[in-house]
């Protein structure tokens, strides 16, 4: 294809600069989902089942650790569904020991859990992450 | 949306599909309000790609209500969602305020080459909203 002289530089340019522009708004987006806002450490914890969510597009229990409350974050449906992990599997009151990295932000008690024990049963969300 | 495994990443899969739409036709419409490809009929792009921006932001919001739905609280709560529908909302609102200018309502009647300030901002506003609106949205999975 011929390039119209002096045209399309400048708008490849433009173009080039709209779309740096944009990719740097996305930078700040590093949490959550997968494991990047979790410390690399192991750790656990044991509580009471407060509430439960088992869904879309992650399951979360509220636990209840000696009075002071944590967001314990499971799998995707997928993982919760390998695992054994369904809606009614588990019960508000039960204890529950969570194995996983807590949340690299200490102000928050939140961590994310590769495994759950409950009632004896182990539910292994992440078989291939050893801990 | 919990029963079915598959409709809750459908659901994904099509808001995804919806924003490709609105965005990959509403910025090349916002470029050329700010003045690039000036020797195209203003018109004839208009024709084109109003209405499939306008079919991709019905489909993201159809899709994104129900993507909110499964924890409706907790995602309303969150200040990156507010920001992300309170931009949502501008951009509708630019978009609409095109709309009762003259000069863009009686574009197919004239030679719609070239462009005036008021098309100048209206375009940069959108596609500036547009790009905020989508890292916004990105945002709530990571936050």
């Amino acid at each position: 294809m011929k390039h119209i002289k002096g045209e399309f530089p400048t708008v490849d340019r433009r173009m080039f600069l709209l779309g740096a522009g944009a990719s740097f708004l996305t930078l700040p987006a590093l949490a959550h989902h997968g494991w990047r806002w979790a410390e690399d450490g192991q750790f656990e914890l044991t509580g009471l089942i407060r509430e439960i969510y088992i869904g879309p597009p992650h399951g979360i229990l509220e636990v209840d650790v000696d009075g002071v409350m944590w967001r314990v974050e499971l799998g995707p449906p997928s993982r919760m569904r390998g695992a054994g992990l369904e809606e009614g599997t588990l019960n508000a009151g039960q204890e529950v020991l969570a194995s996983g990295h807590r949340s690299k932000d200490r102000s928050e008690n939140r961590m994310k859990a590769e495994r759950i024990t409950v009632a004896g049963i182990t539910y292994d969300m992440y078989p291939n992450r050893s801990g | 949306m919990k029963s079915e495994p598959w409709l809750y990443p459908f659901v994904n899969f099509a808001h995804i599909l919806a924003i490709a739409l609105l965005f990959g036709a509403i910025l090349p419409l916002d470029l050329r309000l700010m003045g690039l490809w000036r020797s195209i009929p203003l018109a004839e792009l208009k024709r084109i790609l109003v209405p499939i921006s306008a079919f991709g932001l019905l489909l993201a919001i159809s899709t994104g209500i129900l993507m909110i739905s499964v924890k409706a609280s907790e995602y309303l709560a969150m200040p990156v969602m507010q920001a992300k529908l309170a931009l949502v909302g501008l951009g509708i609102l630019n978009a609409l305020a095109l709309r009762i200018v003259p000069a863009w309502r009686l574009l197919a009647q004239v030679d719609s080459r070239g462009t005036i300030s008021r098309f100048r901002w209206a375009g940069f506003l959108s596609a500036a909203i547009w790009v905020a609106a989508i890292g916004c949205g990105r945002a709530i999975g990571y936050l």
